[in-house]
């Protein structure tokens, strides 16, 4: 007697395709989610666009744009002895964004010593009043 | 008389739909998350208020950490060739499209500007844009 096809089937005979076994599946998917959580970061980073032109005292300067001086914790905008609120207001009353390209640079100098977090924010100040910083060079260094 | 036993019937949690959840899980961290370049490198950025949070992160990061210790993404890096390896690593990233190469720096809060200012002048020599990176000050 000739067996049908479902008739082999439900006998077990051959012609069947193997089950893949999917019981760990749900424990790979849980390796995974814990790979990426451990090797992965949230984080986001902000930041700001700084441009780097330079230049150095000389007559090829221009004597017109502001300088902002960084000794230390103390901040000097054009040679006074200013707050860091003080010196956004200063650049802000200068209408920087308004100007032209070459008319908006602000001139930032630090000494050594100071803190990279005074510089920082002495420069974002300048970017965010719209002026473009250039880096001065002291003949000396 | 033999006593019967009760059997009280037991809580069951259906698990069926658990690898769907833990696959949906995968799927959201995949594409919401980026893959830290900087693990290696310990450092604490200065906090502003003036700052934006960038929307895509530069394909090169410098750091400068509290120690002096110049990193590129996480591996170590000399100042005298810092130039030259960002010059390559950009020319990477880019193509040799120079018009695009965007550089990302950060530093150290306490770090002197002595030290950030070398830094600086060889990312400024290499003709990249450079991107100051902080934390957004709430």
């Amino acid at each position: 007697m000739r067996l049908t096809a479902a008739k082999k089937r439900r006998k077990g005979g051959g012609g069947g395709m193997p089950d893949v076994p999917t019981d760990s599946f749900s424990d790979i998917a849980f390796l995974l989610i814990i790979f990426f959580m451990i090797a992965t970061t949230l984080n986001k980073i902000s930041a700001f666009d700084a441009t780097v032109p330079s230049s150095k005292r000389g007559p090829s300067s221009s004597e017109q744009a502001p300088t902002v001086h960084l000794a230390g914790v103390k901040i000097l905008f054009n040679g006074t002895e200013v707050t860091m609120a003080k010196l956004k207001q200063e650049l802000a009353d200068r209408k920087l964004a308004e100007k032209a390209e070459d008319a908006r640079f602000v001139m930032l100098e630090a000494e050594p010593s100071t803190k990279y977090e005074l510089y920082y924010a002495a420069w974002a100040a300048i970017v965010k009043a719209g002026g473009n910083v250039a880096l001065l060079e002291r003949e000396d260094r | 008389m033999a006593r019967r036993k009760i059997r009280r019937a037991g809580v069951t949690t259906p698990t069926a739909s658990m690898a769907d959840i833990a696959f949906q899980l995968i799927i959201f961290f995949i594409l919401a998350s980026d893959f830290a370049r900087t693990s290696n490198v310990k450092l604490t950025l200065p906090q502003n208020q003036d700052i934006e949070q960038k929307k895509k992160l530069p394909p090169v990061i410098v750091s400068l950490d509290k120690e002096g210790k110049i990193w590129i993404e996480s591996e170590p890096a000399q100042l005298e060739g810092l130039e030259a390896a960002v010059n390559a690593k950009l020319a990477a990233a880019f193509g040799g499209n120079t018009a695009d190469y965007e550089v990302m720096l950060q530093a150290d809060k306490e770090q002197e500007y002595a030290q950030f200012e070398k830094v600086l002048k060889a990312l400024a020599a290499a003709g990249a844009r450079i991107a100051m990176a902080g934390e957004k000050e709430k």
